[in-house]
């Protein structure tokens, strides 16, 4: 360990930079950004590239098992317009098209409506109440490839098993108290009570509470907890028709998140010490694959990512730890496994300017070539006086 | 059609009954609201009979009154909603006599994350 702490010094110095205006996301930094320098086919070097801790947990399975990020999203909430959605997605000659999109909660979809007190339940029936109601259903269609028919399918699954009244903005406690200091600003008068009176509009003064708190919310959803499971079986048709969907296999993956304000002192609110850990376990399965510098060279691998990130900081000094294991099996390489860990840190030196120094190392196949440490520094200037490293 | 407020009319048929009226709204998903309810006689007198409050729907609200007796009775229903998901929302007004649906008003919003919206229900039982 004591080696490494030199070698990261060591690099450090080395290799330290200075880059204006770098206010690009340095999310998930070593894990995705500083790769070592390795083939580009190395199959663990794309698992672990593929991780993305900003990934919301709110991620819809569909797209994400299909790599897309739709622009127009369907959300239908009858059954009618589920059904148009469906009709639309084939055409007359069961032709599938592509660009479909669209994600729907089921349950609510045949109109089971929650009850708001059961809902809110610290106990099991409101736990189940909200499975009931958070799970949901997505579907998309993409090309496989832009110079033929194929056209692929994934149909998503997404339950949120947990999920912490702070983070849901059904139970939010600071919500209900916002809730509470608007309504006591709207009145409801007698005159209401005459249908030849038209409906008042909200005082600005109440609403502004309602919606400031609201941005609050927003602002502040890294925090509480919430874990969500997925699966999204895949298919492809190479002629594009329905007829002709064949599976593809599958992807599987739960994720969860944790954060809080202030974990050390929760009564000051003063200089906040902020901790959020984030961590996903994913399986792939019937992955096609191919080596960009061969492309006669495919495999159909199966994959099992693990990985966690945890942050922790303060308005000026911030550190974050990453950790990930892959496991590939029948991919371009045959079978391996590696794993990845990273570390970071960085501190203010005065306003938009932070000192930021990162290393980490990469091991198993992926690595077998160098196991190098790779160690990346540099000072920050920009416009923002943010954190990059920081929950919030 | 969704609108900014829900602002409905209806007449209710109440059934032949000695059982008190009562009122129950049911949401579709679980928004935070602000409501009351007050029953109009026939010579325009308003009685406050469900306060102002923040009620966890759907709340069953007893009007005390007996279907036999309100009839010639309005019911109105006013609040607010305060919306913490974007997305379509339907509220419905049922009117229940004897544990059955004498009739409802219903209304949708498509509400918007961080705006308030006002909502009324106005019956005329018969």
């Amino acid at each position: 360990m004591k080696v490494r702490i030199l070698i990261v010094s060591g690099s450090i110095v080395w290799s330290a930079t200075i880059s204006f205006g770098q206010t690009a996301a340095w999310n998930s930094l070593a894990l995705t950004s500083a790769t070592p320098t390795n083939g580009p086919t190395d199959p663990l070097t794309q698992q672990f590239d593929s991780i993305n801790f900003d990934r919301a947990p709110g991620a819809v399975p569909a797209f994400d098992a299909l790599g897309l990020s739709p622009e127009s999203v369907s959300s239908p909430s009858t059954p009618r317009e589920l059904a148009s959605d469906l009709i639309n997605g084939v055409d007359q000659n069961g032709v599938l098209q592509h660009g479909l999109a669209f994600e729907t909660a089921p349950f609510r979809l045949i109109g089971i409506r929650p009850s708001v007190s059961t809902y809110r339940a610290d106990n099991l029936s409101g736990m189940i109440c909200r499975w009931i109601y958070n799970f949901s259903v997505s579907a998309a269609t993409s090309k496989a490839t832009d110079k033929s028919d194929a056209v692929q399918l994934a149909l998503g699954f997404k339950e949120v098993l947990y999920e912490s009244a702070y983070h849901d903005p059904y139970r939010n406690p600071d919500l209900d108290n916002a809730f509470e200091q608007e309504a006591a600003k709207i009145d409801l008068p007698d005159d209401l009570d005459n249908p030849n009176k038209p409906l008042p509009s909200v005082p600005d003064s109440a609403a502004k509470i309602w919606s400031d708190a609201v941005a609050d919310f927003n602002k502040n959803k890294w925090q509480g907890t919430i874990w969500t499971a997925a699966i999204a079986p895949t298919w492809n048709s190479p002629s594009g028709k329905l007829a002709d969907l064949g599976n593809t296999g599958f992807t599987a993956w739960t994720t969860c998140g944790f954060g809080t304000r202030n974990l050390f002192k929760p009564d000051v609110n003063s200089d906040p010490v902020n901790v959020q850990l984030i961590a996903e376990a994913r399986y792939r399965e019937g992955e096609q694959v191919t080596d960009p510098n061969d492309k006669t060279h495919v495999a159909i691998q199966n994959s099992f990512l693990t990985a966690a990130r945890l942050r922790m900081g303060t308005t000026t000094f911030n550190g974050f730890a990453e950790g990930g294991y892959v496991h590939v099996w029948h991919g371009l390489n045959g079978d391996g496994d590696g794993w990845r860990g990273a570390l970071g840190v960085e501190k203010k030196i005065t306003t938009n300017i932070w000192l930021v120094l990162s290393a980490g190392e990469q091991f198993g196949e992926a690595g077998a070539k160098t196991n190098n440490l790779f160690a990346v520094s540099s000072l920050r200037f920009g416009t923002a006086d943010n954190a990059q490293f920081a929950p919030q | 059609m969704p609108n900014d407020n829900i602002d409905k009319q209806c007449q209710v048929n109440l059934p032949s009954s000695d059982n008190n009226v009562f009122v129950q709204l049911v949401e579709s998903r679980p928004e935070r609201v602000e409501y009351r309810i007050d029953l109009v006689d026939p010579q325009q007198n308003i009685n406050h009979v469900v306060p102002k409050d923040k009620y966890q729907i759907p709340v069953l609200h007893d009007l005390k009154r007996s279907a036999n007796a309100s009839r010639g009775y309005k019911m109105v229903c006013a609040g607010f909603v305060s919306f913490s998901v974007s997305g379509s929302w339907d509220l419905e007004c049922r009117v229940m006599v004897d544990n059955n649906v004498a009739g409802k008003c219903s209304g949708t919003l498509n509400g918007t994350q961080g705006t308030t919206n006002m909502f009324r229900f106005f019956c005329e039982f018969v």
